[in-house]
């Protein structure tokens, strides 16, 4: 059991792609957070996917939440991805950063080392806070639970005119 | 009294205060080393388990009983998500950093692209041989071995280790520097790999975990809203009743 796995992950470890992509986290702070970005999003979205298949398929989700449930995952899952691409994205620029960087540690001389360390750290934590917790944690419900009632609603009537 | 403008020049005080503050906060940041998906998975619990519940309860039109609903799915999938995550980030990890370091990485030829401990043993070796002469050195080198044997290498350990063979008098000063550096970028390229695996194998997991949660989600919400509905009424029996069962041959 353990052999196939050894060969599988030393296969994985040496192709190309992987070696590429792993000197180029090392090397490059901004490609490694946008690079942990879209982990997150990517996560997110096959999680997103699978648990409205899911919510659909599960019986013992009583019918008339069901809908609501798997509406307010759906619309969740997609406006997901996009507000913490873009939030990720505009935080993770690098006249951004600059920006934010030159105010917060202005009492540091622009072009020490200390500065430039500082700025790099604050690069990936601010992306990642601002992507993973204020984008996608708070952002995301904000817009998408209106939709989701707005979607529900609308559900309601088509039923209604069915009958 | 008059009061022209407020400068901050004037406030020396908190002028001070402002640049230590700075100065800390900025100290913080440069210190950090290593994120990634264990840093990725401790925000989406705390965003998932405090901020969404939080967030659907104060902005959600729909009624109370749906919203709860809705909101409580959040904990209850963020808890199984952190349930599966953090053991295969974890035990994966050592899986992996045990496979490097025994050489099960390794490709023939010169390519230990992986395995760290090979750098890690050959740094300290040319770090000894190095610091036979010189006796601070070899204090300060044996301090900050210990630390690496304890902690293994970070940022702060890595520019301890430069300085102190920066200020040293040694002659091999470009080799262990090169040494030095070899290490650091296995050591970086392992924890990447580590992390890819892992992220790889929380997504092949995904579909169980939606089963797993969409299997218990209802049962829990059931035990939330009526925790009297499930249990099993205990059984009272009177003593005379008792009596009059056991002379029948018994109760069942």
């Amino acid at each position: 059991m353990i052999k196939p796995i050894e060969k599988g992950l030393n296969n994985f470890a040496h192709s190309s792609f992987v070696k590429r992509h792993i000197d180029k986290c090392i090397q490059n702070p901004e490609f490694l957070t946008k690079t942990l970005l879209a982990t997150s999003v990517s996560k997110d979205v096959f999680a997103y996917a699978l648990r409205v298949h899911n919510t659909m398929k599960n019986n013992e989700i009583p019918e008339d939440k069901k809908s609501f449930v798997a509406k307010m995952d759906a619309t969740t899952g997609f406006i997901t991805a996009i507000v913490q691409i873009s939030t990720g994205l505009t935080l993770a620029n690098k006249k951004v950063q600059g920006a934010i960087c030159k105010r917060l540690f202005s009492s540091l001389d622009k072009n020490s080392k200390q500065f430039k360390q500082a700025s790099s750290g604050f690069a990936v934590v601010s992306t990642l806070v601002g992507a993973t917790l204020l984008a996608k944690r708070i952002l995301v419900p904000l817009i998408s639970a209106p939709i989701a009632g707005y979607l529900e609603n609308n559900h309601k009537n088509d039923t209604k005119k069915a009958i | 009294m008059k009061i022209n403008s407020l400068d901050r020049a004037n406030f020396k005080g908190y002028n001070s205060t402002l640049k230590r503050v700075q100065n800390t906060v900025a100290n913080k940041f440069a210190k950090i080393d290593q994120i990634g998906e264990g840093t990725n998975i401790a925000l989406d619990f705390l965003g998932k388990a405090v901020l969404v519940p939080a967030t659907i309860m104060v902005a959600s039109k729909e009624p109370k009983e749906k919203k709860e609903y809705s909101a409580l799915k959040n904990p209850i999938a963020a808890t199984f998500q952190l349930m599966m995550e953090a053991p295969i980030l974890m035990l994966g990890s050592n899986f992996i950093a045990k496979l490097a370091n025994t050489g099960k990485l390794d490709r023939e030829g010169s390519n230990f692209s992986y395995n760290e401990k090979l750098y890690r043993d050959r740094f300290i070796e040319n770090i000894k041989s190095a610091a036979n002469g010189d006796e601070n050195f070899k204090n300060t080198t044996n301090e900050l071995i210990e630390k690496l044997n304890k902690k293994g290498m970070g940022k702060n350990l890595k520019e301890s280790f430069h300085e102190a063979i920066e200020n040293s008098s040694i002659s091999t000063k470009e080799t262990l520097k090169k040494s030095l550096k070899e290490f650091d970028t296995t050591h970086k390229r392992l924890y990447h790999l580590q992390n890819r695996v892992c992220f790889a194998a929380a997504i092949i997991l995904t579909p169980i975990l939606c089963k797993a949660e969409d299997y218990f989600f209802p049962k829990i919400m059931n035990l939330i809203k009526h925790p009297n509905e499930n249990k099993k009424p205990k059984m009272r029996i009177s003593l005379y009743h008792f009596k009059a069962q056991s002379a029948k041959g018994g109760i069942k």
